[in-house]
């Protein structure tokens, strides 16, 4: 059942509760307060016919008649005003006095006393009576003194107040079920356009949001999807960026892999089935060399990258320092085979790094400023102390990042210059390798360049806390 | 004389690739990458373009749109072997395509296929006493004909294509008879002697020690 319906029919049938109720106990109040004002007159009247008779046999007693039944009949007759009160006399043996003929009197209710007036409504006929009936006594006589009074007015009175009760009840009823209709379908109707935006998100329209309106429960939860589908998309997004990467990663692998292949097995195809020059055969075989070299480059890099991965490593104290002067010592032939300048500066502190690996990423910035230089330039290495950090910087002065290509530099594969790195026997591999070594250690590769003028490289890791000596 | 461009941005690649479409008698051209091959496209005419998809600048899918409406015949080289590259390759307007790592013999197979499709490769080739018409397979020597089964003739193709190539045996049973390789040799040995006893090229074609055979003229 739809929520609308839900919500409709509940109100309906609380609203049909609250009225027959409502108007039940309404009538019945009111009924009960009619039906107790007739019986106050009716015992007021009964008690006025008391005294009036009580006051005509006196009269009877003091002039010194007896009080037979005749001189009853004649104390009450003329009160009788046509019989409209219903007057009953009975003797104290229960026997009727007065009227001659006509309704009996009610012997129960004479039987019934025990106080000086008793009352009873009863019903005969459709019509409703309230009877009420006192003993006197007047000299040596007592008599039961009945009266009675129509109080059919006050009953049809409450059967005409629930018929028309009822009859308004089902029309307001009719029109306030029409009312919660419309209410209930105004209310439910952000659910539904929820829902149809939530149908229309499945089958894959990312882009779709709800407008949010009012600040209700039903805001709230607007918003509150809206922040959802953003996280949802965002959450895609990335892992599409991140399968596309993968992707990426594959074809640039395979193409990597297959170009060395391609020329040493060409070049191996021609050697064995022709008979070439002395100097074919050579540059044929320097061809295999020299793409085996760049395949056992790109294998070399390529095994660190996925060792890295697995790799559980452990973290030391050291001295940056120290490890820079180590790079230094290990990289300073090198430089000055490359005929390059390579100077170090490091402050001391201590910081928590894996030595080798943090080595491999210094060394492969180096060797990557060594390769963007020219003969005769400057590469600087220098360690400092920045606030609450250690910072490891390479600068050199060579040919420059465009910026264009800073964001796409440690992907792997990538590679700003693919022939000259080609040449140097690059594999695109070493920032990739650089930068998963700065992100094990919580820390990532800044870059800052400018084109003919130089990079600089920075990694910046937290440094230790200081060791509490025992 | 066949002009033939090689669109390759890997010096060593587009140096195996020209020496040998140059020695099997094809004049060849390199670009080393997309836009120079646009340049080279617009200058010149060529018969056939070995075209790499991985290119600096301009890349093939890319040069191929450029090269589609000059009709220019295209065999794509690639690293990608997944099905997708290849349809989009073929999609685009290219002939066929070779995937790398490839074999000489390959490359060279299938050059002559796409050349012969459009009609360019030479229907009459002559070595030395012998005359092959590739549109009628009609062979002769010293104009009288020769018959041949359809495996000999094949045979005889594969041998003037790759002159003074050794080619293995496996290459060879590969190349005529369209299966694997499974070991026996005694079909490829028999085939070329009887090749050579009904061409009288029984000094043209050398048995290459545990290899195969070559032709040599």
């Amino acid at each position: 059942m739809k929520f609308a319906w839900k919500v409709f029919l509940s109100t309906v049938i609380v609203i049909a509760i609250v009225f027959a109720v409502g108007g039940y106990v309404l009538i019945t109040s009111f009924f009960a307060s009619a039906l107790s004002r007739e019986t106050d007159r009716a015992l007021e009247e009964n008690q006025l016919m008391k005294l009036a008779y009580e006051s005509a046999a006196t009269t009877y007693v003091n002039q010194g008649t007896k009080l037979t039944d005749e001189a009853v009949v004649n104390s009450v007759s003329s009160l009788e005003n046509g019989g409209r009160r219903g007057i009953i006399v009975s003797d104290e043996n229960y026997k009727k006095i007065f009227p001659a003929t006509g309704a009996t009197a009610d012997e129960q209710l004479m039987r019934e006393m025990d106080k000086d007036r008793v009352y009873r409504i009863s019903e005969s006929g459709g019509r409703y009576n309230i009877t009420v009936c006192c003993s006197t006594s007047v000299g040596d006589r007592t008599v039961y003194l009945e009266t009675s009074r129509d109080i059919t007015s006050i009953f049809q009175e409450r059967e005409t107040q629930f018929d028309t009760y009822t009859e308004w009840s089902i029309v307001l009823l009719l029109l306030s079920a029409l009312v919660m209709l419309v209410v209930s379908m105004f209310l439910t109707r952000p659910l539904t356009r929820l829902s149809a935006t939530t149908r229309r998100i499945a089958e894959g329209n990312y882009d779709v949001r709800m407008k949010v309106k009012g600040e209700d429960e039903i805001a709230e939860f607007t918003q509150d999807f809206n922040a959802m589908t953003d996280a949802v998309q965002d959450k895609m997004y990335a892992l599409e960026n991140t399968a596309r990467q993968r992707e990426d990663f594959v074809a640039s692998f395979a193409h990597e892999l297959k170009t060395p292949l391609t020329s040493i097995i060409g070049y191996a195809d021609m050697l064995r089935s022709k008979q070439m020059k002395p100097e074919e055969m050579f540059l044929s075989a320097n061809y295999i060399f020299t793409e085996g070299k760049r395949l056992e480059a790109l294998s070399l890099k390529l095994l660190e990258l996925m060792v890295l991965e697995r790799q559980e490593f452990e973290k030391r104290r050291i001295n940056p320092r120290l490890l820079i002067e180590e790079i230094e010592g290990l990289m300073l032939p090198i430089m000055e085979n490359a005929g390059l300048v390579l100077k170090t500066a490091a402050q001391n502190a201590v910081v928590m790094i894996e030595p080798d690996l943090f080595k491999t990423l210094l060394v492969n910035l180096i060797d990557n400023a060594r390769k963007a230089s020219e003969p005769g330039s400057l590469i600087e290495l220098y360690g400092r102390v920045d606030g609450r950090d250690y910072v490891f910087c390479v600068r050199d002065h060579g040919r420059g990042i465009p910026e264009e290509e800073i964001k796409k530099i440690t992907e792997a594969f990538y590679m700003v210059d693919k022939s000259r790195a080609r040449a140097q026997n690059g594999a695109g591999l070493g920032l990739a390798l650089s930068d998963k070594i700065a992100h094990m250690h919580g820390s990532r590769l800044e870059f800052k360049s400018i084109v003919g003028s130089g990079t600089l490289v920075c990694v910046r890791i937290r440094r230790a806390a200081r060791r509490t000596r025992p | 004389m066949i002009n033939i461009l090689i669109v390759e941005d890997e010096q060593p690649i587009s140096n195996l690739i020209r020496v040998n479409l140059t020695e099997s008698g094809y004049s060849c051209d390199v670009a080393d990458d997309g836009m120079q091959a646009a340049d080279m496209i617009e200058q010149n005419r060529y018969d056939l373009i070995l075209l790499d998809i991985m290119l600096p600048k301009v890349n093939g899918y890319e040069l191929m749109e450029y090269i589609a409406p000059t009709g220019t015949p295209v065999i794509f080289i690639t690293a990608k072997n997944d099905v997708a590259d290849r349809v989009k390759g073929l999609h685009l307007g290219a002939d066929d395509y070779i995937i790398k790592p490839f074999e000489i013999v390959e490359l060279l197979a299938r050059v002559e296929a796409v050349l012969r499709r459009y009609n360019k490769g030479e229907s009459k080739i002559t070595v030395g006493d012998v005359e092959i018409d590739t549109q009628s397979r009609c062979v002769r020597k010293n104009g009288r004909q020769v018959d041949l089964t359809m495996k000999e003739y094949e045979l005889l193709l594969l041998f003037i294509r790759n002159k003074n190539i050794a080619l293995f045996r496996e290459t060879i049973f590969e190349r005529v008879w369209q299966s694997d390789y499974l070991g026996d040799t005694r079909t490829v040995d028999l085939h070329v002697q009887r090749l050579r006893k009904k061409l009288g090229w029984e000094k043209m074609i050398v048995a290459v020690y545990k290899v195969g055979y070559r032709l040599e003229c």
